[in-house]
């Protein structure tokens, strides 16, 4: 890639949104920051409204531009923050190791995700704060279960220490990845539409306007 | 709490005068106001209010948020903001008025947090700023629609480069303008803003966007699409180039920003003619009444703030009678 700072467009075989859930003070904002800058910040302030990150990562040869939308938790901020979801392929349902109530509300996030997402979103649950082992309240082996009820995949993260935080993200990435390659081998089966929500999560071609001359690899 | 102004420390331990000069407040609101209860982004503002707030009522900032009353589309009931002893209506029991001067018997509330919750009372009374604490969806995509429309008549370049970019301002004017803008700017250049705010009512709060997008300009005008995502959803607590990006909304640039007469005008214009048709988010709320604290056992449990000079706890009258039964 011919691109002089990341703060250009780069060339991209796949764009694929995610969205950040989960409660207030769980370390969302840390998790993002942590992923796309090797960032931590002890006292970060109230996420208000959403803030945006995004990374380019490769998987299999694929250059994939992860566009991670990092949501305030607040259960009242709901209202505007369900517009987010909306072309979302993937969500990163977060709650905090240490603080049981989190936990609680995972299946009351699950359903706003349902509800307001396409019905084949990716979602992974994220026990965050995994540093905090000597305050734990939720047991692995219980969150274990509940994703494989809800047929989630799970991990535990530390944002803190960034222990997990790379392999969360890579993962569900992989994972819609691999999803996406199906549906294209079974192109022309309509199916292929559930995934690239509303046409814009998975752009194979970067026809932005003004894409500063992608050096290619862009196309397929 | 802890998140409120993280990087100063101020109002992170319990018990010190600052943090309890936020938080009763904020927490005797919710308790007044139940439909708006607690929100994050009201200490922020809660905040900016406490480290103004002196006992004088005479003081400058006081008498500025008090005299927003005058705008208001509703009062706040019948009661006088000004009224010397904290603003507040009194009760039919002058002894047990809510205000520093009762006896020693009578347990004290703290000035600072007393003047901070008469002052966020009034504030937080404003139409439009308690449509965003409310998360009202339909005036908040008004409210962004607004400013994208504003942009377009002021600067139609930045305008069209963030349209391209898919930046519109539901994306980032609610996190600017429900605090206030404190989140997002430098304490000192946010107070810039504050100025007007307090002089010309929360519909300078679009034209302050306007500003702080003029200051950005430079930046959004050679950025990639995600990145103009990325700054705006950003302030000046981000790092990296987010950060770099907000470093030039500086006093001097904002105010040399807000200078710009025309837009300011016309603006201010299309926002006061906008919120005249939109719906009153709330019947009035009946003042504050301070009359009449009958403890019950099970509240002498309550929360007991350790405030300075052993006052008592705003929260804990409020929760007593003052507030509880109005809503």
């Amino acid at each position: 890639m011919a691109a002089a700072s990341s703060s250009v467009d780069d060339a991209y075989d796949y764009l694929f949104k995610l969205v950040l859930i989960g409660d207030s003070g769980v370390g969302k904002t840390n998790l993002l920051s942590q992923f796309a800058r090797s960032e931590f910040n002890l006292a970060s302030k109230a996420t208000i409204g959403v803030e945006f990150a995004w990374k380019n990562v490769t998987i299999e040869g694929d250059v994939i531009k992860a566009q991670i939308w990092d949501t305030a938790g607040q259960e009242r901020y709901r209202a505007i923050t369900n517009a987010y979801y909306r072309g979302a392929v993937g969500a990163l349902l977060v709650y905090d190791i240490a603080k049981r109530v989190t936990f609680d509300h995972v299946e009351a996030w699950l359903k706003e995700v349902r509800e307001h997402a396409d019905s084949k979103i990716v979602v992974m649950l994220v026990g965050n704060k995994s540093d905090l082992s000597q305050l734990r309240q939720v047991s692995t082996d219980e969150a274990q279960e509940l994703a494989k009820r809800e047929g989630l995949a799970f991990i535990e993260t530390s944002a803190l220490t960034k222990s997990g935080v790379d392999t969360t993200f890579s993962r569900i990435l992989e994972e819609i990845h691999r999803i996406v390659k199906e549906q294209e081998l079974d192109r022309g089966d309509d199916d292929a539409a559930a995934v690239v929500a509303d046409g814009e999560a998975v752009v194979v071609d970067d026809d932005k306007a003004d894409a500063k001359a992608p050096s290619g690899g862009c196309c397929k | 709490m802890v998140r409120t102004f993280p990087g100063t420390g101020l109002f992170h331990a319990p018990g010190t005068v600052l943090f309890e000069r936020v938080k009763q407040p904020v927490l005797a609101l919710a308790l007044w106001d139940r439909t708006t209860g607690y929100i994050q982004g009201l200490t922020y503002v809660a905040a900016v209010l406490a480290l103004h707030a002196v006992a004088d009522p005479a003081d400058a900032f006081a008498v500025a948020v008090s005299r927003m009353r005058a705008r208001l589309a509703r009062p706040l009931g019948h009661g006088t903001a000004g009224s010397r002893d904290g603003g507040m209506p009194e009760g039919s029991n002058p002894s047990s008025r809510l205000a520093s001067s009762g006896s020693s018997a009578r347990p004290r509330i703290d000035d600072g947090a007393l003047a901070t919750f008469r002052m966020l009372a009034v504030l937080t009374r404003q139409p439009m700023l308690l449509r965003l604490l409310r998360v009202d969806p339909v005036a908040i995509a008004s409210y962004s629609s607004a400013l994208d429309e504003a942009l377009r008549a002021a600067d139609p370049e930045l305008a069209a480069r963030l349209a391209r970019a898919g930046v519109t301002a539901d994306l980032f004017f609610y996190g600017w303008a429900q605090p206030l803008l404190v989140r997002s700017l430098p304490l000192r250049v946010a107070m810039r803003v504050w100025d007007g705010l307090l002089c010309l009512g929360t519909p300078f709060l679009f034209v302050a966007a306007l500003a702080v997008l003029r200051c950005l300009r430079p930046v959004l005008m050679a950025a990639s699409d995600d990145d103009c995502m990325a700054v705006v959803t950003g302030g000046s607590f981000s790092t990296g180039f987010r950060g770099a990006a907000w470093r030039r909304v500086t006093e001097a640039t904002i105010l040399a920003a807000l200078r710009k007469p025309s837009l300011k005008a016309a603006t201010h214009r299309a926002i006061v003619e906008m919120e005249a048709h939109m719906p009153q988010p709330l019947p009035p709320l009946p003042p504050p009444r301070l009359r009449a604290p009958a403890p019950t056992p099970a509240e002498s449990t309550r929360r007991s703030a350790p405030a300075p000079s052993s006052t008592a706890s705003l929260v804990q009258l409020a929760q007593r009678s003052v507030f509880g039964s109005l809503t």
